[in-house]
């Protein structure tokens, strides 16, 4: 933890921090590239800032200038950072030492870690499973003790299901709390950045390190960043809560619905007022697809820039078109060059009232039904997924099924929404975590984080690391 | 939708150089730099 901590000895907690990443990298493949520390360091000892020496790791879509940046993609392979998202200069500016950057499914495209371009990244509990996605390395390096906070973005659930399946907290702020300036996007008006830690302590800490307007972004708020920490209130009496029904009824899975019901029943012995919500269960069964189109969509014209002219690598041609055309070829792998087919299929003029927009009016529905549900409740909260962290080698998911569209998938509304969501460890299954997801009105971070510390004083679930072996 | 909710963000700004790359910077990912440009294929064939 560093909330409510000095750093006495920066130097070793830091270095502690890289020899440890270093060491467990043959195992986890977490890590893209080490970061000079030295000059950082240096600077942390005089800081006085919220997060000084505190060892961070940045994913690696989060530029940083004058260090590597390749958002997991080929075609950014060699690309430097020319300069300094607006949340690695706040994280500088509170004493943070970057020690390097995290391996993401490319372009944060992606939810289970195995399509990284530096290669299948393995959960720390269990090296034979995945650890989600995109923001995996991030999540994996604080799980495993190498650092206490790291960095991620979140487009669908990227940081709150990878925060599940290895024990962790993952928070996904209200959309425009942070700055995205500096981020390589992914879909604009879902794109969020997030962070992880291993308490919710320092969750409310990291929040008024990162947040606040920035004018480099056109989305970011001006609302006041509040004193998270300072006022963090864990009592859960009198809070209400409610439970997203739908979800629980697409969970098959008999132990996550035992835990589950478990972890309620001390919340209602903690004094919090617990209702089931449900929402038109037909809408929701069109979440995935309506996140595929929009995504894809937004994605094919966000990359549309790396065509290998101005930056990144390059393939050469006797064309303008065939240089651009065979530098994406090269420079995307099979799944991307799929998903912006879907994109271009979207975008197309023929086809855009038809997939499109149509998406963004379900879009507006599936908020409007969110926007009810929490009407009368603190927090809508869920098992953070149907069951532990999968198999690498399970393919077995129905995708028509309510529990991969629904139980699987619901964390996607908070990217719709832009609502503030996290999640936090509910317990164990065979020895594996598995989360509890969190939803609060916009800009209710504080509200947020006071019942996940509630829930995180009833669970135990506080600073878990896990030791990685073969 | 377009975007998640109605946020003020008043993106309107005044018009001062604010957050400049340098040519240098600009530059320094060009696969191929030529005198201050990107080189591309010729576009005029001989």
């Amino acid at each position: 933890m560093f909330a409510n901590r000095k750093i006495e000895n920066i130097e070793q907690e830091v270095m502690d921090a890289v020899n440890m990443a270093r060491k467990q990298q043959p195992l986890l493949n977490a890590m893209v590239s080490f970061t000079e520390v030295d000059e950082a360091i240096a600077q942390a000892k005089v800081s006085v800032g919220k997060m000084a020496g505190v060892p961070v790791v940045l994913k690696d879509n989060v530029l940083t200038k004058g260090v590597r940046t390749t958002g997991s993609v080929q075609i950014l392979d060699n690309y430097i950072g020319a300069y300094d998202a607006t949340i690695t200069q706040k994280l500088k500016d509170a004493g943070a030492v970057i020690i390097g950057k995290s391996a993401l499914d490319g372009l944060g495209m992606g939810g289970t870690g195995t399509n990284c371009h530096t290669g299948i990244v393995h959960n720390p509990y269990d090296l034979s499973r995945m650890a989600g996605g995109s923001s995996v390395g991030s999540a994996v390096l604080v799980a495993s003790g190498a650092v206490p906070f790291s960095i991620g973005s979140d487009t669908g659930d990227s940081v709150r299901k990878p925060a599940s399946f290895v024990g962790i907290v993952g928070v996904k702020p209200t959309y425009g709390r942070i700055s995205r300036y500096g981020i390589i996007p992914y879909a604009s008006s879902l794109d969020h950045v997030g962070y992880f830690t291993r308490s919710v302590e320092d969750a409310a800490l990291a929040l008024e390190v990162l947040a606040g307007r920035d004018d480099k972004d056109m989305t970011s708020s001006f609302r006041e960043v509040e004193d998270y920490l300072a006022k963090l209130n864990g009592d859960l009496k009198g809070k209400k809560i409610g439970i997203f029904g739908n979800v629980i009824d697409a969970i098959k899975n008999e132990k996550t619905l035992t835990l589950f019901d478990a972890f309620i029943e001390k919340c209602v012995n903690a004094g919090a007022t617990i209702r089931v919500i449900h929402m038109d269960q037909t809408r929701l069964q069109a979440c995935l697809p309506v996140y595929y189109i929009i995504a894809n969509s937004e994605a094919t014209a966000n990359h549309s820039n790396l065509d290998g002219v101005r930056f990144g690598m390059q393939e050469w041609g006797d064309s303008l078109e065939e240089l651009m055309t065979n530098s994406r070829f090269k420079g995307f792998s099979f799944l991307l060059r799929k998903r912006f087919v879907i994109g271009s299929y979207s975008l197309a003029d023929e086809n855009q009232d038809l997939l499109l927009r149509k998406a963004q009016k379900v879009r507006r529905l599936l908020v409007d039904d969110y926007k009810a549900a929490l009407a009368d409740v603190d927090v809508l909260i869920a098992p953070a997924s149907s069951d532990v962290a999968p198999l690498l080698t399970d393919t077995s998911a129905d995708q028509l099924s309510a529990r991969y569209l629904i139980a699987e998938n619901h964390m996607v509304l908070g990217n719709f929404s832009g609502y503030p969501s996290m999640t936090i460890p509910m317990g164990k299954i065979d020895g594996l975590p598995i989360g509890i997801n969190i939803t609060a009105k916009p800009f209710e971070e504080q509200v947020m984080f006071d019942v996940a510390l509630g829930m995180e004083n009833l669970t135990g679930c506080k600073n878990m690391t896990v030791e990685v072996k073969i | 939708m377009i975007y998640p909710f109605e946020e003020p963000t008043g993106f309107f700004r005044e018009d001062i150089v604010d957050h400049v790359l340098s040519s240098e910077d600009a530059l320094y990912n060009a696969p191929v730099e030529e005198q201050g440009y990107f080189v591309i294929p010729k576009v005029v064939k001989d």
